[in-house]
């Protein structure tokens, strides 16, 4: 076995550009994907369009040089890391064959974001989901939705799916807006990042300006929104900013309300995690090279909180050149030489983020308040009300839940949930989300047939 | 490729996720093992499992991260989708 300098998890923004940024200093690199193809979320699909980068722009045809450079790395797509030690060491199983054990010198998690949960009425029915994955579509399959299709929710991406599906011939039934009227701390928080990023500010206009020319019936500031149907989604339903009940037809819904760190694989690990009250999320706490608190394993990109992927791409980039002067690639004055400028740019980049963070808290994704028979679980079927009584019974946490209720037991072990869950325990027990936390993931990372994992053993028993 | 013993066709870049969402109603592409109740595809990016199905003979396999092969057989987790 050659000895692996550097293991990276996750092919996106943040583990493309670490994976090209260290094989440039001939660092010696492997990355994993899940997925059956590198880009992560942002850069989806970006290695086989064939098309131009057509509705996506000028921002996503920047993850063919990042795809370009990684190449110098082994990629390893459709490989699951299932099981990951604190000394970096990673069980990863792929498509063919049984499960490797690689023992790399660095480990970086790089494992981008994901949507965050929304535990709505009627959010479980078929032909309701988030928006993300109607963009994913678009991107890695040029498949855009049919018939009656309805956005309901908040945040930047709700917007710019309206504008994606828009360029590719779909006019959504209704923009169904769940963010609340601009407080004058949200404007005052613009302030200086309009002053700082006014093309990303004219950016923004520019989509609401595309969605109105368009025409699409757009109702915002509306509250108390339901999907209703039988075996599948037929209509939403809500109140609008002035308080009249409204009704929408809809053959699919894709509801949006933010993004937040997708972080199984560092919560696995153990890394250190932190509340960010203003991102309202989990992250792990990392230092500025991306390190957290397990010496030698690294983090980037917005599995460490939800900053972009430009910003991403940096983070990845600042990890590999400290990994480098960690592995004596470089010494600290080329470590410093090579940081400074993508240091300066990351942080110009999270600059703007408090004003989005203050214009779109999260309003659609309010588990506290959801209604006894909505479903928390989907896995399990659980609902806020078996939760709440749960919590009368004596829950204390999160891992005494699953004893109660089964959340988070099913097979998405808690990834839709473990949010929703936190804020309904700490609305019930008094105390903040953070005192709550959320349950110990355990390996393996996700469900794998015990067949591999027996076969695995048998592998690592016979290598000399 | 073979989707519950009729041959379907799929695009290049489909997953075995979208290539059943352009297949079949979202009411019919898979039932919730704890609650009976019909469920499809939520996130598409590997997060939710609402996309399970059966792959080559494998069970509860995440439709969304299998990318379509010539010949593959998928079976729907549901009891109309019949089992041979």
């Amino acid at each position: 076995m050659t000895a692996l300098d550097l293991l990276i998890v996750g092919g996106g923004a943040a583990g493309l550009s670490a994976a090209g940024v260290a094989r440039a200093m001939d660092v010696s690199v492997e990355l994993l994907d899940e997925r059956p193809a590198l880009g992560g979320n942002f850069f989806a699909g970006i290695g086989e369009r064939t098309d131009g980068v057509g509705a996506f722009g000028p921002d996503y045809a920047r993850g063919r040089a990042l795809l370009n450079a990684a190449g110098a790395a082994k990629l390893s797509t459709a490989t699951l890391a299932w099981r990951l030690e604190r000394d970096g060491r990673a069980f990863a199983l792929g498509e063919e064959g049984p499960v490797r054990s690689i023992a790399p010198k660095r480990l970086l998690i790089a494992t981008g974001a994901m949507e965050r949960p929304i535990p709505i009425p009627g959010a479980i029915l078929p032909g309701v989901m988030y928006a993300g994955a109607a963009q994913l579509m678009l991107k890695t399959a040029n498949v855009a939705p049919s018939g009656r299709c309805v956005l309901v929710g908040s945040g930047p991406l709700l917007l710019l799916l309206a504008k994606q599906l828009l360029d590719f011939g779909v006019v959504p039934s209704a923009l169904v807006e769940t963010t609340p009227r601009a407080g004058f701390a949200a404007v005052l928080q613009g302030l200086p990042a309009a002053l700082n990023s006014p093309d990303l500010l004219r950016k923004g206009l520019a989509l609401q300006r595309a969605i109105k020319r368009a025409r699409v019936p757009w109702h915002r500031h509306v509250t108390g929104v339901s999907l209703k149907g039988g075996e599948r989604v037929e209509q939403v339903v809500f109140t609008d900013a002035k308080g009249r009940n409204q009704s929408i037809q809809a053959d699919l819904v894709l509801l949006h309300d933010g993004i937040i760190p997708n972080d199984h694989v560092t919560r696995q690990l153990g890394c250190k995690e932190s509340w960010n009250a203003a991102q309202h999320c989990f992250s792990p706490v990392i230092d500025q090279w991306g390190e957290t608190s397990l010496p030698g394993i690294f983090a980037a990109g917005d599995c460490t909180g939800i900053w972009g992927a430009q910003a991403a791409e940096l983070s990845g980039k600042i990890a590999a050149i400290e990994i480098g002067r960690q592995l004596g690639c470089i010494d600290q004055q080329e470590r410093d030489r090579k940081a400074r400028e993508p240091l300066l740019k990351l942080k110009r980049q999270r600059a703007f983020r408090p004003f989005l963070e203050a214009r779109f808290p999260p309003s659609l994704a309010r588990a506290e308040q959801a209604a006894a028979d909505t479903v928390i679980c989907r896995c399990e079927n659980v609902t806020a009300g078996e939760i709440r009584s749960a919590v009368a019974q004596g829950a204390t946490g999160p891992d005494q839940l699953k004893s109660f209720t089964r959340s988070g037991m099913g097979p998405c072990q808690g990834r839709s949930c473990a949010m929703a869950l936190a804020e309904i325990m700490a609305r019930e027990l008094a105390c903040g989300v953070q005192a709550v936390g959320r349950h110990d993931i355990r390996p393996p990372l996700k469900p794998l047939p015990l067949g591999k994992i027996g076969a695995a053993q048998v592998a690592l028993e016979t290598v000399p | 490729m073979e989707l519950d013993g009729e041959t379907v066709m799929a695009g290049a870049r489909d997953t075995v996720a979208s290539l059943l969402l352009g297949s079949v109603a979202p009411d019919r592409y898979r039932r919730s093992a704890a609650s009976g109740h019909p469920r499809a595809p939520l996130c598409m990016m590997g997060v939710c499992f609402e996309c399970l199905v059966e792959i080559d003979g494998q069970t509860n396999q995440q439709g969304c991260l299998v990318r379509v092969r010539d010949g593959m057989r998928i079976r729907r987790q549901i009891p109309e989708a019949g089992r041979s």
